[in-house]
């Protein structure tokens, strides 16, 4: 019996699209109990060690968590904007992870006889889509603080409005010298590309200037002041609690691997090891774990930018800049090519 | 120049507005008529350079007439002086005219005095109530104000207390009002959904927001109402009260020992400082001399204790401008701090370990060696702290010129501590009027040298101020060997009781015993104030003695209260991220500014 | 070619259902207690002055038109850069053009205040 060809690609879809949820969701669930256990270990601390500790450290802990917050009372503000308030934590985490339809994880294999891609989707504007769906991250929070009619969340909403679409000029000038090397807007063929050499080599400035953009898109320290805690209570997510809360914070952290994730596929060959050295999803994922604990680490040694330092630096200091590394590598790319 | 030169200028110039001179203890009151108090305190000032107003109280003698006496604690730091001047005020007339003019720091102390004694001050820019709120009936540190239930209504109901009180009337509507220092005042309603008008009339976009008492960064119950444009703070004004206990007036009805734990809620960071100041001023009533090892013992204790406040300070510091690993580093160092006030007093917070004359009980075993460990550890890590903040550009644009206030500012705030010292100002009361044998010990008190004070020069003058309570403890962990063996207490049984071998043997002693513990002790009729320079600033205690076991009235100075003053003034301006590193640096300690 | 975003559009059907599920959940399990202080809105401990919801400050704005003008730049850069070796110097000197228009915008954004958030 022979299937349709657009049937076989629906139920892979299907199939792809839900390991890849199920994926980000564990990873997620235990990215929150190593931050806590490497801040912990940065600041002196001991950090969670109860729920089902093995060598000191809790594994049942984001189990715990997770149903700790299903298990919580979910309530509506009486002048919240029901609507918004509800779907705006639903839009955060829905766009976080549809970013991943584009992601190349693996190359590609033959399992028995049958050819086998491991992304969800090779569209050639694969960047471009990355780009889009980042922007309409920024909805969730906005309507999250507007929903919530909190000062302080529409305070958080405002400012992390204004951070995000600032830093997002940046980011995506960031990539540009990328594709002025690959020549292409997919990200299968930009990964594949860098089988042997990573873009890093040839784009450090880029390299910079991108993760430096993406702490402040994932609203990370130093850039995390639409929730800072201090001044802000929790910014947007004030006033939620139970599983929206969860899937605010759900959405902060997959985006965290995000763009962990493309950069290190922009940057760092995705899963290319060096030199062309047994290629593979460990990779990938060795490179994001590297990205996410360097984020981690900024956490536990810096202190917070003010608003307008902030926004400072994103237009007078990296915007400039990402626009002299895309002239420069212009220039090298013609002078070195002919 | 000396009080007898400063009276005798005092003399010639006001021959007729002289009441009275009264020396007692090494102080000076002058009585003035209500009428030249502003002549007086202006001259003071630009003559006589009185630069600060430091503290403005009253005693309420109720059944004598006239009842109230308005005091008024003038500094000098330029001729190193204390002068007091006192207004008598008779009960059916409690008006006075208001120093806010001349002494802009005057502000939150009439208010606190119309507040809590009823008196009023006539052209205060907005007298209204400070620490109560404004429902309350009665002015609590009167004499004659009723007691029983709760003096401040908060586990029960205005509705359920109020009948129960002699004169009940109608509960008025509950507002809370917020006042600014000098600018346009508002009230801010209570109830939901009620508009509210801004500060600045309304005209530009600004937003009314709460910061405050119940906020991860106002350190403790502080609430401030905040005027913001965008994120550009219009008004910012502090509302306190939230933690007012009504210490004052709870010392009023225990003797004079018992009084000792209430003070170690007042600033729990630096409860060995409140002790502290409360015996110097208790010792300096009944003239109790203090021996040399319980000197040692205290300045040990206080200079670690200073060192622990300070690790809070700089570290809340630093986690308000979103650095929290400085926090936990400094949490971790001051665990050790309070490992030490464990050993000797048992307690960990609330120590209350000094007694008038000495010590409680000698120093434990292994004290100096527990000591010594900590005064090891605690220089490398504040260069881990230095290593983390001093050169991170991030830490340093969040904190060089936030905040600018200059000495005059300060000075006319009555700010004292290591606010005063980052505008450039030295004085340090350890240096000015040592206590407890300071005049012994090599150190140095760190001064900024830049003409404006902001929030990184006060963390460089915290962060010196640890250095040097180290060489102090140093030098005084030599003096405490010297003394081993020597008694902790005085030998004085009117203030100490005797040990208890003395008990078998002497009848006289047994004496002393039985009325130290059933009466408790009695000072001469009389006030007489010692202040410390505490974390925070001049923390000083004014004892007034009406010759009872019981003290007619202690009035606590605390440095943060005029300290929280200067808020308005030095948020002005600045970004709402800002507001918290400000606070940060002012340093309060809630319990010491509501008491 | 139009196949390839049909994965895309599985997985948007996907992601839109379980949000749908998360939240659904969380308002059926879970407590139900509300009170008028409980669903006042947060305000450090105090009733709230007024709503949030009113007119903000201009520099939002003034931030999101400046957005507005360098993401459309972004775009016009995507293809520029894919096809960059094939255009060559021709390339480069047509976008350092364009450039030199928004440089002049971006400086004189910068001159005018534009990015002081004071």
């Amino acid at each position: 019996m022979t299937l349709d060809p657009i049937v076989i690609t629906l139920i892979e879809a299907v199939v792809k699209t839900i390991v890849v949820i199920v994926a980000l969701l564990t990873a997620f669930a235990y990215l929150t109990l190593v931050e806590r256990y490497v801040i912990a270990k940065i600041q002196s601390r001991i950090g969670p060690n109860r729920v089902g500790a093995i060598g000191g450290i809790a594994l049942l802990q984001p189990i715990a968590d997770a149903i700790k917050m299903i298990f919580k009372e979910d309530f509506w503000p009486s002048q919240a904007d029901k609507i918004i308030y509800t779907i705006a934590p639903g839009i955060a985490v829905g766009t976080a992870l549809l970013a991943w339809a584009v992601m190349p994880l693996h190359p590609s294999t033959e399992i028995f006889g049958y050819r086998v891609d491991f992304f969800i989707a090779d569209v050639n504007i694969g960047v471009l889509y990355l780009l889009a769906i980042g922007s309409l991250g920024v909805y969730g929070i906005v309507l999250g603080g507007w929903g919530s009619n909190n000062k302080y969340s529409m305070l958080g909403a405002l400012r992390s409005t204004a951070q995000m679409i600032s830093y997002e000029v940046s980011l995506g000038l960031a990539l540009v010298g990328v594709l002025m090397i690959s020549g292409s807007l997919s990200l299968v063929t930009i990964v594949e590309k860098q089988s042997f050499i990573w873009n890093v080599v040839w784009q450090p400035l880029g390299f910079i200037i991108y993760f430096i953009a993406a702490v402040a898109e994932v609203n990370r320290l130093p850039f995390d002041l639409p929730e800072a805690e201090t001044e802000l209570v929790a910014g947007y997510q004030t006033e939620y609690s139970s599983l929206k809360f969860a899937l605010f914070y759900m959405a902060e952290y997959i985006n965290m691997i995000t763009v962990s994730a493309i950069a290190a596929t922009m940057f760092l060959g995705g899963y290319q090891g060096p030199f062309g050295i047994l290629p593979g999803v460990h990779w990938l994922v060795l490179k994001i774990m590297f990205f996410i604990f360097v984020m981690m680490w900024m956490r536990g040694t810096l202190p917070r930018f003010r608003y307008d330092q902030l926004m400072r630096f994103g237009w007078q200091v990296l915007l400039p800049l990402a626009l002299a590394n895309i002239f420069i590598t212009a220039l090298v790319m013609l002078v070195v090519g002919a | 120049m000396s009080t007898e030169t400063t009276l005798q200028k005092l003399r010639e110039r006001f021959p007729n507005a002289i009441q009275n001179i009264y020396p007692f203890r090494g102080e000076t009151t002058v009585t003035l008529p209500r009428e030249s108090l502003l002549q007086v305190a202006r001259w003071l000032y630009t003559d006589l350079h009185f630069e600060m107003l430091l503290d403005l109280t009253a005693l309420d003698w109720l059944p004598r007439e006239p009842r109230f006496d308005i005091l008024y604690y003038f500094l000098s730091m330029q001729n190193n002086a204390r002068l007091r001047l006192r207004v008598q005020l008779a009960s059916n007339d409690t008006n006075i005219p208001s120093l806010t003019t001349i002494y802009p720091g005057a502000n939150f102390y009439e208010r606190e005095v119309f507040d809590l004694f009823g008196i009023t001050f006539n052209g205060h820019p907005f007298l209204h109530r400070l620490l109560l709120p404004d429902y309350v009936t009665g002015h609590p540190l009167r004499k004659d104000h009723p007691l029983g239930y709760e003096p401040v209504e908060f586990t029960h109901t205005y509705a359920e207390i109020q009948p129960g009180k002699p004169n009940a009337v109608a509960p008025p509507k509950p507002r809370r009002l917020i006042g600014s220092v000098g600018g346009a005042v508002t009230e801010l309603p209570l109830t939901l959904g009620e508009p509210a008008t801004p500060w600045s009339g309304g005209q530009s976009e600004t937003l009314l927001i709460n910061m405050g008492p119940h906020h991860p960064s106002t350190h403790g119950v502080l609430r401030v109402a905040l005027e913001v444009d965008g994120e550009k703070i219009v008004n910012a004004m502090p509302d306190i009260g939230y933690l007012h206990t009504g210490i004052e007036k709870n010392a009023e009805y225990k003797t004079y020992l018992k009084a000792i734990p209430l003070f170690d809620r007042m600033d729990y960071f630096a409860t060995f400082f409140n002790d502290l100041a409360y015996c110097l001023a208790v010792e300096k009533l009944m003239e109790v001399d203090v021996p040399e090892r319980a000197q040692v013992a205290r300045v040990i204790l206080c200079e670690v204790q200073r060192i622990q406040s300070h690790l809070i300070a700089v570290g809340s510091q630093a986690m308000d401008i979103g650095a929290v690993t400085v926090m936990t580093y400094a949490f971790r160092e001051r665990e050790a701090a309070l490992d030490i006030f464990e050993m000797v007093a048992g307690a960990r917070m609330m120590t209350s370990y000094f007694r008038f004359g000495g010590l409680a009980q000698d120093l434990p075993l292994g004290f100096s060696d527990a000591v010594r460990a900590f005064i090891q550890m605690i220089p490398p890590r504040l260069k881990e702290y230095e290593d983390l903040l001093n050169k991170n550009p991030i830490w340093l644009m969040r904190t060089r010129g936030i905040a600018e206030y200059t000495a005059e500012q300060a000075l006319a705030h009555s700010v004292t501590g290591p606010m005063l010292r980052a505008t450039g100002v030295n004085w340090d009361l350890r240096k000015a009027s040592p206590y407890s044998g300071y005049e012994q010990y090599d150190f140095e008190v760190p001064v900024s040298t830049r003409a404006k004070a902001d929030v990184l020069e006060c963390y460089y003058i915290r962060m010196e101020e640890m250095r040097q309570s180290i060489r102090i403890v140093e030098q005084a962990l030599a003096k405490l060997e010297k003394t081993r063996g020597q008694p902790y207490v005085t030998s004085n049984r009117k203030v100490a009781p005797p040990p208890k071998q003395e008990l078998q043997s002497s009848m006289e002693a047994v004496i002393h015993h039985f009325k130290l513990w059933t009466e408790g002790i009695t000072p001469p009729v009389g006030y007489a104030y010692a202040s410390v320079e505490s974390p925070r600033g001049e923390l000083g205690f004014l004892v007034s003695s009406d010759g009872t076991p019981k003290p007619h009235r202690v009035r606590v100075r605390t440095p943060s209260f005029a300290n929280l003053q200067t808020l308005p003034m030095i948020s002005k301006g600045y970004y709402l991220a800002d507001l918290v590193g400000i606070i940060a640096m002012t340093d309060i300690i809630l319990g010491d500014v509501d008491r | 070619m139009p196949v390839d975003y049909l994965p895309i559009l599985v997985m948007i059907a996907i992601v839109t259902a379980f949000a749908v599920i998360a939240l659904t959940l969380s308002a059926m399990t879970g407590p139900r207690r509300p009170n008028p202080t409980k669903l006042s809105p947060y305000e450090s401990g105090m009733p709230p002055f007024g709503s949030a919801r009113r007119r903000f400050s201009i520099k939002y704005y003034l931030t999101a038109v400046l957005f507005i003008l360098f993401d459309i730049e972004i775009i016009f850069f995507y293809p520029w850069a894919v096809l960059f070796r094939d255009l060559g110097w021709f390339g480069l000197s047509a976008m350092g053009t364009f450039m030199l228009v928004l440089l002049i915008g971006y400086v004189y954004v910068w001159r005018k205040g534009g990015f002081e958030w004071d």
